[in-house]
């Protein structure tokens, strides 16, 4: 019973107020684009076909609770009563809402899916019961489309109040990061325009001495500020050899990096293939978190981490790259997504979409992975794409994976 | 296959998750690999990347064309991806991973624009040079394995956000394995 919308409340509104605190007008992370994830995706476009139905709305609540007894309740993101006055625009003709109140006031009850149960049966139900059965009026079913997911957020439930069906957004989001995880995400990021543009550094580094292609990757951990690595592709880098290795991007580099700074020098993150730790040598010209380390470590692995007992101060929290932050100058490909979440970071922002091999986007005019945000994988983290200003966007490799 | 789970065994006795794969080449085999994650503090270290070093250092890339792989357990989708950068020719593989796996576990990165879900939606475009992929190979072999390991427990990873419970499932594979 408690869940019951009263069909009498006059003002009522159709969703929560969000208690946002927006973002100061000229903060530069009005320029992150949060990326959307697959389901939300869907869930934005997806409709079902249920019954209508106008009832007296004294009988309302006798009405709704006889029909549990034959229909499941489900859409519980949608009104179950409408008053007329609700009734989007675009069903007033369809459904012939009256103009006027008529003498006996009368509400839209949303039945069901119309796989649920047949017109017919539905029909029969409803001429049986009292609200019908008195006055002998046949049932005035109707089928209309409303989406068949919950919304997202309030705005979305104000658009498909106006068009499909009034809409309920209950705080939270089943398709995505909740809203307050996004905005907390947001504003831990770690000066994300200095780490992408350092991103984009390394990367026209790794592009111009010939060892890799333009892509990079920096991995920020945020409760300390520092950077952890940063590191180009490359899959050019000959060595004695003469081949390089094609698996060796920017972000595998990166999560090896932040390993190699972990385990020390005893021991090598690759065995086979010698891991390099971040020096820092990008930041002199900028106001770098004042860490004596980045310089310390140029020739051996950690020999800093050893002293200042670096290598461990996360203690629980070193698993792996566990909620790290992670910027790349460019969408990266299936391996290094599916890399970035089994090493567990917490946030990405990338800056160039890369549509034809990036695997974390997922809107149309790309692969559609959306891996970032899966329901089937145990691990998922938040991403947005910097917006890049006019003429500040990287060229790139566009059928190569990043 | 039984020298991959001899290496998988290698593994388990390291305290590692007990996958291992060799790479064949001319029936012979050119490098091993087994999971090297938690040793490593590195999430990428999975078998299939490790024996892909190894060979880099004493061939060139060109020889992934006519080589195979056999692995214990299905490539997860990074390595799956990993397996079409490097072109690998077949992959065979022993159970499969339905947590991670990108050979139809969950996505299959093998095949088409590498881009399909197990349920066969097909999104997006670009992509070639799949690779044929052959499971079910000592299946249960693999898995016994792996339920070894997770009655040993894998006391490292930190409590995922949605974790459903640790207990060790009777399906395919265990919970909890992220480090295929
Ligand atoms: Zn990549
Ligand atoms: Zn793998």
């Amino acid at each position: 019973m408690t869940n019951l919308p009263s069909p009498t409340m006059e003002s009522e509104q159709f969703f929560d107020e969000e208690e946002e605190v927006p973002l100061e007008k000229d903060s530069p992370l009005h320029n992150l684009i949060l990326l959307r994830t697959l389901q939300e995706i869907k869930a934005a476009v997806e409709t079902i076909d249920v019954f209508t139905v106008p009832i007296p709305s004294r009988s309302a609540n006798v009405v709704l609770s006889s029909l549990r007894a034959i229909v499941p309740t489900s859409l519980q993101h949608l009104r179950r009563l409408v008053k007329p006055c609700y009734i989007p625009d675009s069903l007033v003709d369809f459904l012939a809402v009256p103009t006027t109140p008529p003498e006996e006031n009368i509400l839209y009850l949303l039945v069901c899916p119309v796989t649920d149960i047949s017109e017919e049966n539905l029909r029969n139900f409803l001429q049986e019961l009292p609200a019908f059965s008195t006055t002998g009026v046949v049932p005035r079913i109707m089928t209309v489309a409303v989406p068949s997911s919950q919304p997202i957020s309030a705005v979305q439930a104000t658009e498909w109040s106006a068009k499909y069906w009034p809409a309920v957004y209950k705080r939270g989001n089943p398709y995505g990061p909740h809203p307050s995880i996004v905005s907390q995400s947001l504003r831990a990021l770690v000066d994300p325009e200095k780490h992408l543009r350092l991103a984009k550094q390394v990367a026209t580094q790794a592009a111009s001495s010939g060892e890799g292609l333009g892509f990079g990757a920096v991995i920020v951990d945020p409760q300390t500020g520092q950077i952890l690595a940063a590191a180009g592709d490359a899959r050019l880098r000959c060595k004695e050899k003469g081949w390089g290795n094609p698996l060796d991007h920017a972000a595998m580099r990166a999560i090896d990096m932040v390993a190699q700074r972990r385990l020390g020098r005893t021991q090598n993150v690759r065995p086979d293939n010698k891991v390099e730790v971040w020096d820092g040598k990008y930041l002199e010209d900028e106001e770098a978190p004042a860490k004596a380390d980045t310089k310390a470590d140029e020739n051996s692995n950690t020999e800093n981490e050893d002293k200042d007992g670096d290598a461990d101060d996360r203690k629980d929290d070193g698993y792996l790259c566990h909620n790290l932050q992670v910027y790349l100058s460019h969408e990266p490909c299936v391996m290094c997504s599916m890399a970035l979440l089994h090493s567990r970071v917490g946030a990405v922002a990338f800056g160039t979409r890369m549509t034809r091999t990036g695997a974390l986007n997922a809107e149309e005019g790309g692969r559609q992975m959306g891996l970032f945000w899966r329901p089937e994988l145990n691990w998922k983290f938040v991403c947005w794409q910097w917006k890049a200003e006019p003429g500040e966007e990287m060229k790139s490799h566009e059928n190569v994976d990043a | 296959m039984q020298s991959a789970l001899q290496i998988a065994t290698s593994a388990l006795q390291s305290n590692e998750v007990p996958v291992g794969c060799v790479f064949v080449h001319d029936s012979r085999i050119i490098a091993s690999g087994r999971n090297d994650t938690n040793r490593s503090l590195c999430g990428t270290r999975h078998a299939e990347l490790v024996a892909i070093d190894k060979i880099l250092t004493t061939y060139p890339p060109s020889i992934f064309k006519e080589t195979d792989l056999y692995v214990t357990v299905e490539p997860c989708i990074m390595c799956a991806s990993a397996l079409r950068q490097v072109g690998i020719r077949k992959v065979y593989f022993g159970c499969s991973n339905d947590r991670f796996g990108g050979c139809g576990g969950v996505l299959k990165v093998h095949e088409g624009d590498g881009t399909m879900d197990v349920s066969g939606n097909k999104i997006g475009a670009g992509g070639t040079g799949g690779y044929e992929v052959f499971g079910g190979i000592y299946s249960s072999s693999a898995v016994v394995k792996l339920r070894e390991f997770y009655v040993q427990e894998n006391g490292r990873a930190p409590v995922a956000t949605s974790k459903k419970g640790r207990e060790l499932k009777t399906d395919n594979l265990p919970v909890d394995v992220d480090v295929l």
